[in-house]
């Protein structure tokens, strides 16, 4: 035993310690690996809100509402989704995009109040985001003709959000998907 | 410094350890940032050009949707008047200002201009036949339609019609674009010519009511490619390889029955073949186009355009 054997020894401890931070990225450390999942993870949730937007899929459900229950319809007693999404067009592109690849998500739908202020109502929610969360939103428009699952029309249905549109519009929502992955 | 292995002394062992640690060491290192290197530069390669670049035209397009559906909105509503199209887009440019707040972006809406048209409808079912029950007819001269729409309420009066089908024809004196809709019990067949003598249909099985949104061309909400492109890549869509503007002629209106409606870009549609509102068939001012200023801003980003917004319009 000498002083250079325990000071190599030491060193190569160090350098393998130093090699091991390179390598050790799980999907829940913050690296710069991780950061192109976040990239990958934004993109294809943007993809999903665009598909959804353009078939039409993201406003059937945004109008899925229930208003003698004032909930979603078939929703949790919450009153929004909880855990499993809803059974339908979105729900399905939702399980397709996320739910196969281990990513948990919430889905909140944002719109005016006639004070011109922001509220927000929850659709879906899975739990708490982690630190590496993406968010990526989506505007869809409403009209005072477009009508509830029940036949209403929005202008004269009991809604979550307010008509506040100039003439025929009514609001305008901002649909916010939030994905981690789990 | 000693030699590395003098004969008979073991003490010299540790410094071979010593050094091929710090060899081991630096090409650790080495690898280190080789490793990292690679991954940033697909990292980058993945990013906007400009960092947000992308949200600017991204939002673009969602205020152009919005646009539209506040001209399809008053279009459609009796009660509001092409007038009404400046302050639905001042109310859009104060929503879409707070919304993107939220996110750190500044975004302005400006309405700039609009130019009429005439909304040509038939809202209850019946005949595609004019005032007076003719089913060969003219529905404007020397236009152009967006966002046509044909209700089919009835499949049966489609029946039997293969050899004078129902045919929507756009014309400019020289050439002519025909799209005719004919069934045989529940299958549909929807057949477009084009002036360049192309020929493609698209047969279906649909239900007893369904839509055909020539402009958007899709048949039941399901694209059909003989009204948008063939697969040589061929365009199909309404109006091809006509001039900027043309008739729009009806043949055979009494083989269908449903409702219809199309926007045109002309405000002196003839009044003959019309009856007034509401009875059908009638026209109606309405919005053709609507030009609109954007801008977004963020702290590294900032993007100044004029949007023009006519839903349901085919590709150039």
């Amino acid at each position: 035993m000498t002083l250079e054997a325990v000071t190599s020894a030491l060193l190569l401890l160090v350098a393998i310690g130093f090699a091991l931070q390179m390598t050790a990225v799980t999907p829940l450390s913050a690296s710069t690996s991780s950061q192109h999942l976040e990239n990958q993870l934004q993109k294809s949730s943007e993809g999903v809100l665009g598909s959804t937007a353009e078939n039409g899929s993201l406003k059937a459900i945004v109008l899925e509402w229930d208003e003698d229950d004032q909930q979603f319809a078939g929703a949790d007693s919450v009153g929004y989704y909880r855990g499993s999404p809803p059974d339908s067009a979105f729900g399905d592109t939702l399980e397709r995009a996320y739910t196969d690849r281990n990513v948990a998500y919430n889905v909140v739908v944002h719109y005016h109040t006639v004070q011109g202020t922001l509220e927000q109502q929850e659709l879906i929610e899975q739990g708490d985001p982690s630190d590496h969360a993406v968010s990526a939103s989506r505007t869809v428009t409403l009209r005072d003709s477009d009508t509830l699952p029940n036949g209403t029309s929005l202008g004269s249905a009991d809604f979550y959000a307010p008509d506040v549109g100039d003439g025929p519009m009514y609001n305008m929502v901002r649909v916010e998907v939030i994905a981690w992955r789990i | 410094v000693a030699d590395l292995t003098p004969r008979g002394d073991e003490r010299g062992r540790g410094q071979i350890l010593l050094v091929s640690a710090f060899v081991l060491a630096v090409a650790f290192v080495a690898l280190a940032l080789i490793v990292n290197s690679a991954i940033f530069t697909e990292n980058l390669a993945a990013r906007d050009d400009v960092p947000g670049s992308q949200n600017a035209l991204d939002y673009r397009y969602e205020v152009t949707q919005t646009v539209g559906t506040a001209v399809t909105a008053i279009n459609a509503d009796p009660d509001s008047s092409p007038g009404d199209i400046d302050e639905s887009i001042e109310d859009i440019s104060l929503r879409a200002g707070t919304d993107q707040s939220v996110l750190g972006r500044s975004v302005v809406i400006g309405y700039e201009s609009h130019t009429l048209g005439t909304k040509i409808a038939q809202d209850e079912p019946g005949n595609f036949t004019d005032a007076s029950d003719t089913g060969d007819w003219e529905l404007a001269a020397n236009t152009r339609a967006r966002n046509i729409r044909l209700n089919v309420t009835d499949r049966a009066a489609l029946d039997g019609s293969s050899d004078d089908p129902f045919t929507l024809v756009a014309s400019d004196g020289a050439d002519e674009w025909r799209m005719a809709i004919s069934a045989d019990s529940g299958s549909v067949t929807v057949e477009v010519e084009t002036p360049a003598g192309e020929l493609e249909s698209c047969t279906r099985d649909l239900p007893e009511q369904f839509t055909v949104d020539v402009t958007a061309g899709t048949i039941d909400g399901r694209p059909c490619y003989a009204l948008v492109r063939q697969t040589s890549g061929e365009g199909m869509y309404f109006g091809v390889g006509l001039g900027a503007s043309y008739d729009v002629e009806i043949s055979n209106g009494d083989a269908i029955a449903g409702t219809y409606s199309m926007i045109v870009d002309s405000t002196s549609v003839s009044s003959i073949p019309y009856n007034s509102y509401p009875d059908d068939p009638y026209t109606e001012n309405a919005i053709y186009s609507v030009r609109a200023n954007y801008e977004f801003f963020t702290s590294q980003v900032g993007y100044e355009t004029a949007i023009v917004v006519a839903p349901g319009e085919v590709p150039p």
